[in-house]
């Protein structure tokens, strides 16, 4: 066979490649896939800016994957276009990225391995009519001075793709999954294909948006369709975005199986030899939605609770905020070490559990409320996740809170186990922002937060104690009315933060809001009010005897502990049974309540109704005349039982 | 030789009687623990005392609010924590003291007065530290090489993609390190009583050992015996603990420390149990002024040997 010269067989390649890449495409665009949304005029639900087709095979052995990737990218931006940068997250998981870096920086004693090593290369990339571009790829670190950061890269097109055209873009490219340090990987034979695969960023107030991957960030992308062929063994059970519409063996053991989402900004999928399918189906408002779980066999006894879980968190998400109009669910159980649970992408998500979990611990509830939760505040509101977390993590939280409270009591939603209880609103939202209550504002971008752990805290459990805070200011009728219209009117589309709190200002028709929103959104302030003391002592203490049985001056003094303005209720009890409520605009630093009266008073609160959820610290709200050690004593006796117990355990060894 | 249920049952009756070495054990765990535990129940009582919010922990007990208790600045567990160990150190030397008189009575044939009881504590004391010493060594090294057998073992099972293997090999090799104490244990009581009975340091060690041979898996069985007993009160306890009312403070203290008793009376039968074995199996091992044991009867005139020179 005579030697081919090189640039010869590049062409040769390059034109192969074209050429198979525009057959698939014109194969994709010519095959009827059935719809895999509900919409009520049969027009698309988005305005679908990307259409991905990708073949991809997986390596199981070797954890890799070798694919081709078609994008259709409409240029809707009203400008020409030039520049395209695509996300490579898979190349965050290298020991020098910006993502590994933060790591480090917030876990310096975190180890890498080899095994953690993700990646993904670009082989080659062609733009139909504009060749082969490969050698014009070039990373880029928009976020900071990381140039060993590839999680982004652009390409320069030699001519600019005119506002109204689209242009076509063929990438092969190869994964290389690392054992799962976060959301994607590998971990035993379970495997998550999540942020697999190159992925165009997206034009946003005039200009990319096209962030580089980083600790604390999530995601952000258009809409669009996606049409994913994926070669696996044939004993692996599969999941993925979308619906599936067709399966075929070959004879070398694997399957290709075909899926076709639309109205999506994401692709990602799941497989593993051990899962067991469990199917049901949920009557939504906008259809009947197939509910898949592929539940980890020695998990298999939770699949019920995952199912219930499930199909509660549709009903409550249906009724409060609007239809799901997917035709499927994916709830996928991931290997209970692969670090790949609680995660969400369109259509699919990964929940939590392990074999042992106790009825009484609802983990497997709150994670599944949580990440079928943003389906809405994700998959449909798809805010920037990079730039403004809290839209999506922190409006979830609440849901999640709201929800989980509603279906078990406010004071057991988490732990209802051997005595002890905890609410999930108490924990997940409270809780968590009481540890970080001033370190960033809300509003802050994800990977400028001071630390991770503050990123969580503020991000999710501040914004849910602020939604919370807002529940009582408005009602919780009055939020979700709110919420139900920040969903229908942005919906498959990419809104901000002033978009939220403006549409909460419209529907509860309140204008005093900015005042609170700028502390509570926009400012690191912290709200925190302590009732100083309580008293009473005679009138007319300076008369022989000191007055006794005569009318008792009772004096109450509020203070505002923290920096935050906010106007409060003060209760008042007396030991005849008398209440009285005074409410205090809250603005100066301290105000004094007196009562001259028979009765003396008995206790004094702040926040009686406790709908302050915003309140940093819940134990100064109120004060008792008498202490009561009740609590105290029961404490110090758990503490003296293990203290003894300690003591016997280390005397067993003398 | 008598069976294991007999060396359980006598060992009881043993224990009752000799109740007041249990007595001084509990009252000085009692007092040590409490004098740890002050200092954190006045950070409780500083937070909790005059606020509404701490009926959540009285009325029930609410995670969420503990957590909240714990990130406020004037509690402070993790500063306090030195001072329990310190305790527990105190109460580990305060058993130390209390072993030989309780060992002293548990071989002698009758109760020790109280006088008899503390003059043994005092006469064997520093000896038992000595060996006190010397044990902590061997318990580090045994449990050390097995800690490291069980964290390979561990890391095996973690590639498994079956997670109950790894809970499975947990506990396996944790029971296999129990046991592993457990016969250190029994060696180092043998030596304790091999101690009292002779006074003779290093060569009661060996006797430990010798005991060991003689009677390991009937004195493992005693103590395991005892040991699930313990168990059983231990999970009656708690049983009862999450059925008692959340207010009912003092009924819970008072459940609490019936459950520590009966921890506490459980190994303190253990010993008595074991202390009958060596009664009934060191004679052959110790000289036999040591152990006042019946005496045979004399022997008769023996056979002249062919051998024998005229």
């Amino acid at each position: 066979m005579p030697r081919v010269p090189r640039a010869h067989s590049l062409l040769l390649a390059a034109a192969i490649f074209l050429a198979l890449g525009a057959a698939r495409a014109q194969t994709w665009e010519q095959a009827v896939n059935p719809a895999a949304v509900y919409s009520a005029d049969g027009k698309p639900l988005s305005q679908r800016v990307v259409h991905y087709t990708i073949e991809a095979k997986y390596n199981e052995k070797a954890h890799t994957l070798d694919a081709t990737e078609t994008l259709v990218y409409r240029n809707l931006t009203g400008r020409p276009l030039d520049t395209f940068p695509f996300h490579m997250y898979l190349n965050g998981f290298q020991p020098q990225s910006t993502w590994v870096r933060e790591l480090h920086r917030d876990a310096p004693d975190y180890a890498w391995e080899e095994k953690y090593r993700g990646a993904v290369n670009i082989q080659q990339m062609t733009v139909e009519g504009m060749g082969d571009l490969t050698g014009q790829l070039q990373f880029i670190h928009p976020d900071d001075d990381n140039a060993d950061d590839r999680s982004v890269v652009e390409v320069k097109l030699p001519k600019p793709v005119p506002p109204g055209a689209s242009v076509t873009f063929h990438i092969k490219f190869y994964d290389v999954f690392p054992e799962v340090v976060a959301r994607t990987g590998y971990m035993h034979d379970f495997v998550m294909g999540a942020q697999w695969f190159p992925k165009v960023g997206v034009w946003w107030h005039g200009g990319w948006n096209c962030h580089q991957f980083h600790l604390n960030t999530e995601f952000f992308g258009d809409f669009g369709v996606y049409d994913v062929q994926l070669t696996l063994p044939q004993n692996y059970v599969t999941g993925a975005s979308g619906i599936e519409v067709g399966s075929r063996n070959h004879p070398d053991g694997t399957r290709t199986l075909t899926w076709h989402g639309e109205d999506i900004h994401d692709f990602a999928w799941t497989a593993s030899p051990r899962f067991v399918v469990a199917e049901a189906t949920f009557p939504g408002s906008a259809g009947p939605v197939k509910m898949r779980a592929l539940v980890l066999r020695p998990h298999a006894a939770q699949t019920q609770r995952y199912l219930t879980a499930l199909r509660q968190a549709m009903y409550y998400f249906d009724h409060w905020f609007g239809p799901y109009p997917y035709k499927q669910i994916t709830l996928v159980d991931p290997d209970p070490d692969s670090r790949a649970g609680g995660m969400e992408y369109p259509t699919l998500f990964t929940a939590d559990t392990t074999w042992w979990m106790p009825r009484g611990l609802l983990e497997p509830e709150v994670v599944t409320v949580h990440e079928y939760g943003h389906q809405y505040w994700y998959g449909m509101v798809a805010t920037n996740e990079f730039e403004e977390a809290w839209l999506d993590e922190g409006i979830n939280q609440y849901s999640e809170t709201s929800i989980m409270d509603e279906l078990y009591g406010p004071d057991r939603s988490l732990l209802d186990l051997w005595g002890a209880t905890a609410g999930d609103t108490e924990l997940f939202a409270h809780t968590f922002y009481a540890r970080s209550p001033d370190t960033d504002p809300i509003t802050r971008k994800a990977w400028q937060f001071m630390t991770g752990g503050a990123y969580g805290n503020v991000t999710y459990g501040k914004t849910a104690s602020v939604l919370h805070t807002l529940d009582g200011m408005l009602g919780k009728e009055t939020m979700r009315r709110a919420l139900h219209t920040y969903f229908l009117r942005y919906r498959f589309t990419h809104p901000t933060g002033e978009d939220f709190l403006k549409t909460v200002e419209e529907v509860s028709g309140r204008k005093d809001l900015r005042p609170f929103f700028d502390q509570a959104v926009y400012g690191t302030q912290v709200l925190d009010y302590e009732v100083l003391s309580v008293s009473s002592s005679p009138v007319d203490w300076w008369k022989p005897g000191g007055g006794l049985g005569g009318v008792w001056r009772n004096q109450v003094l509020v203070h505002r502990k923290g920096d935050f303005l906010f106007p409060v209720t003060v209760e008042v009890r007396f030991d005849d049974g008398q209440v009285v409520r005074e409410n205090w605009d809250g603005k100066d630093r301290w105000v004094r309540y007196t009562y001259d009266q028979k009765a003396k008073v008995v206790s004094a609160e702040v926040d009686p109704d406790h709908l302050i959820d915003l309140d940093r610290d819940l134990f100064n709200n109120s004060r008792t005349a008498k202490p009561d050690a009740t609590a105290a004593r029961k404490l110090h006796n758990y503490w003296l039982l293990f203290n003894q117990w300690m003591a016997q355990i280390v005397s067993w060894l003398i | 030789m008598a069976r294991s249920g007999g060396y359980v049952g006598r060992g009881a009756a043993l224990a009752r009687r000799d109740w007041p070495g249990l007595a001084w054990l509990y009252l000085s765990n009692l007092v040590l623990a409490a004098l740890a535990s002050t200092a954190l129940s006045a950070e409780f009582g500083s937070v909790l005392n005059t606020s509404l919010e701490a009926q959540r922990l009285a009325r029930g007990f609410d995670a969420a609010v503990f957590l909240d208790l714990l990130l406020r600045p004037e509690v402070t567990p993790r500063l306090l924590a030195p001072a329990s160990l310190f305790f527990a150190i105190a109460f580990a030397l305060v058993t130390l003291f209390l072993t030989p008189g309780i060992v002293q009575g548990f071989l002698s044939g009758e109760h020790l007065r109280m006088g008899a009881f503390f003059q043994a504590c005092g006469r064997w004391y520093g000896r038992f530290f000595w060996f006190a010493v010397l044990t902590l060594p061997v318990f580090g090294i045994v449990l050390g090489v097995l800690s490291l057998a069980r964290d390979a073992l561990l890391s095996w099972a973690e590639k498994s993609p079956e997670p109950r293997l790894y809970f499975y090999v947990g506990l396996g090799t944790l029971l296999v390190m129990w046991v592993a104490a457990v016969v250190l244990r029994l060696w180092f009581d043998l030596t304790q009583f091999a101690l009292v009975h002779s006074g003779r340091f290093w060569r009661s060690i060996a006797t430990g050992i010798r005991l060991l041979r003689q009677g390991c898996f009937r004195l493992l069985w005693i103590y395991c015996s005892i040991s699930l007993l313990g168990w059983l009160g231990l999970a009656a306890g708690l049983w009862l603990w999450v059925k008692l009312p959340p207010e009912r403070v003092g009924l819970a203290f008072l459940l609490g420390q019936a459950i520590l008793i009966v921890w506490l009376g459980t190994r303190y039968w253990q010993r008595a149990a074991e202390a009958l074995w060596f009664r009934e199996h060191a004679p052959a091992l110790l000289p036999a002024a040591a152990v006042p044991v019946p005496m045979e009867p004399a022997p008769g005139p023996l056979p002249a040997s062919p051998a024998t020179p005229q």
